[in-house]
């Protein structure tokens, strides 16, 4: 165990704890307002299947695992173990809580005790290479899934153009604004196009018809592309990566050539952090 | 062409959409088993999902249910479901479906389908959508003891047949919850999966927890496990026994898991 924090079972007078953790950090699915629902009201729940970490008395973190019937092959359907959320507070991060939390179920006597063979989850690539696959010999399947999107309206990024209106406005932005007048327009497969105009009192999404003929640069691709390019570290090097070998295009007026440059900037600005 | 009839959940559907569902879904790996009290929890109680979000397509004359659709007003179809080949109720579907999410100021739609299922991608497609690739299934392993006496249940006579060996399988990673050593002793009258050494086995199959899970899950071939050094069997030219005895037991189908699934 270790010294500075201690993993034990879920208890019944945890609940405010942990549900007060798991809506701090999954805030942005649901408002994370579905603990009730996916765990309390889970016909599959047992609450000895959640597990939590505490520093001097205070929930720090919690990993919530649920039996599921599943099929693996053929006939073969059985118990497995479906590992759910796992949430620890920024502050305890990198410290070998959310490895500890996963050791502790692992071991635990109600999972021994109902021989259980497979324990599944989903996650993104990056968080599975980073942590799931190092503490727990994760592998990926054969990928039978295909995950289609479709961006109906761009009501998100309206509300971003406004935050950050509001940023440049208290004068807080630390980054240079582009160009006044500057048009740029987002052709994206799969989502309405976008054209954003630089104003003198900030950014604003130019509803104009002729959006085409107006814009000054015009980037082009598969909203998958430009997904990754927003979900990358390096943004600036994916987007040129992206650019180089033609999976986004780049259409500039010759007059605002340099103006690429601030494209980019309003792409990383604009955009969530997931653009769907 | 056949005639549709759309409507709205209605308490008392709920049967003939898990019977639906089951029915369409149940060849992949990684299908969970619905239930009317699992679905009822998986979709109908679930926070973003109202009874007018629900969409069923009957077939008119038969009044069979062809397929339905679960749409979150988070922008997630969280089920869809259409009977085989049927392009026309997938199309109104998911056309219903954006409608829906249109109507509720949803940003985005998102929506799972199998990747074998030329139907449900075409249909995707020529609706404007465009593939993402976001989330990935991954599995782990707790005991491989269970696995393995699972796998060779389901195939016990193509193994008895095939095999007369006692092969003995020593993990060099394994932490303290899975089994160091199990062996399989498989005979004319079936496979027995134990943990520990098995008396004078005729193979010994040295490797480690990723590489022995990766090819049970059919991401490694069992060739590719040996030429890397990965996996060493003793003696060495009993390696295509192992081979053929992995390759049999090794999971076939393809994963596939709706968005409900996940969340």
């Amino acid at each position: 165990m270790n010294k500075e924090f201690l993993c034990r079972v879920f208890r019944k007078d945890d609940e405010n704890a942990v549900k007060q953790l798991v809506e701090s950090i999954f805030s942005g699915f649901l408002e994370g307002k579905y603990w009730n629902w996916k765990y309390k009201e889970n016909p599959y729940f047992d609450s000895r299947l959640v597990a939590v970490a505490e520093v001097n008395g205070e929930i720090v973190g919690c990993n919530h695992w649920l039996f599921r019937d599943l099929k693996f092959s053929g006939s073969v359907v059985d118990k497995a173990v479906l590992a759910a959320d796992v949430a620890v507070r920024p502050y305890y991060r990198g410290k070998g809580l959310g490895s500890s939390l996963l050791q502790f179920l692992r071991s635990s006597n109600i999972v021994k005790s109902r021989n259980v063979a497979l324990i599944y989850m989903f996650a993104d690539l990056e968080l599975a290479k980073k942590f799931h696959t190092p503490a727990a010999g994760y592998v990926l399947v054969p990928d039978g899934t295909v995950q289609y999107t479709k961006v109906l309206n761009w009501k998100k990024v309206k509300q971003n153009i406004d935050l950050l209106n509001d940023e440049m406005r208290s004068g807080n932005l630390g980054r240079k604004v582009p160009k006044r007048g500057l048009k740029v327009l987002f052709k994206m497969s799969a989502a309405p196009p976008l054209c954003i105009h630089v104003k003198e009192d900030g950014l604003a999404v130019d509803e104009s018809e002729n959006l085409d003929g107006n814009a000054d640069v015009v980037v082009s691709g598969d909203l998958s592309v430009l997904n990754r390019i927003k979900m990358a570290k390096r943004r600036r090097w994916s987007f040129l990566k992206a650019l180089l070998t033609g999976k986004i295009k780049v259409k500039v007026r010759l007059s605002k050539l340099f103006s690429v440059f601030d494209a980019l900037w309003i792409f990383e600005e604009v955009f969530g952090k997931k653009m769907t | 062409m056949n005639c549709y009839e759309v409507r709205n959940f209605v308490e008392g559907d709920e049967e003939r959409i898990v019977e639906v569902f089951n029915e369409v879904y149940e060849k992949f790996s990684g299908y969970v088993p619905r239930t009317v009290e699992y679905w009822r929890w998986c979709c109908l109680k679930r926070p973003d999902v109202r009874e007018d979000g629900i969409f069923l397509v009957f077939d008119k004359e038969t009044g069979n249910l062809e397929g339905y659709a679960v749409v979150g007003l988070s922008g997630n179809i969280w089920e869809l479901c259409s009977k085989p080949n049927r392009e026309d109720v997938a199309s109104i579907l998911l056309d219903r479906a954006v409608c829906y999410l249109e109507e509720n100021g949803v940003s985005a739609v998102n929506v799972n389908v199998p990747a074998d299922d030329q139907t449900l991608n075409e249909v995707c497609r020529k609706m404007g959508f465009a593939k993402v690739d976001v989330h990935k299934m991954f599995v782990g392993i707790l005991s491989f003891r269970k696995l393995i006496f699972m796998l060779a249940q389901d195939k016990t006579g193509v193994l008895s047949k095939m095999f007369r060996e006692k092969i003995c399988i020593e993990m060099k990673d394994a932490p303290f919850w899975i089994e160091k050593v199990i062996s399989i002793n498989i005979n004319g009258e079936g496979v027995d999966v134990f943990e520990g050494l098995v008396e004078s086995p005729t193979i010994l199959v040295k490797t480690d927890v990723k590489t022995l899970l990766s090819v049970l899950v059919g991401v490694l071939s069992p060739r590719r496990a040996f030429l890397s050094f990965r996996m060493r069997v003793k003696p060495f030219w009993k390696f295509p026994v192992v081979n053929r005895f992995l390759c049999s037991l090794r999971m076939e189908n393809s994963w596939y898991w709706p968005l409900g699934d996940f969340g």
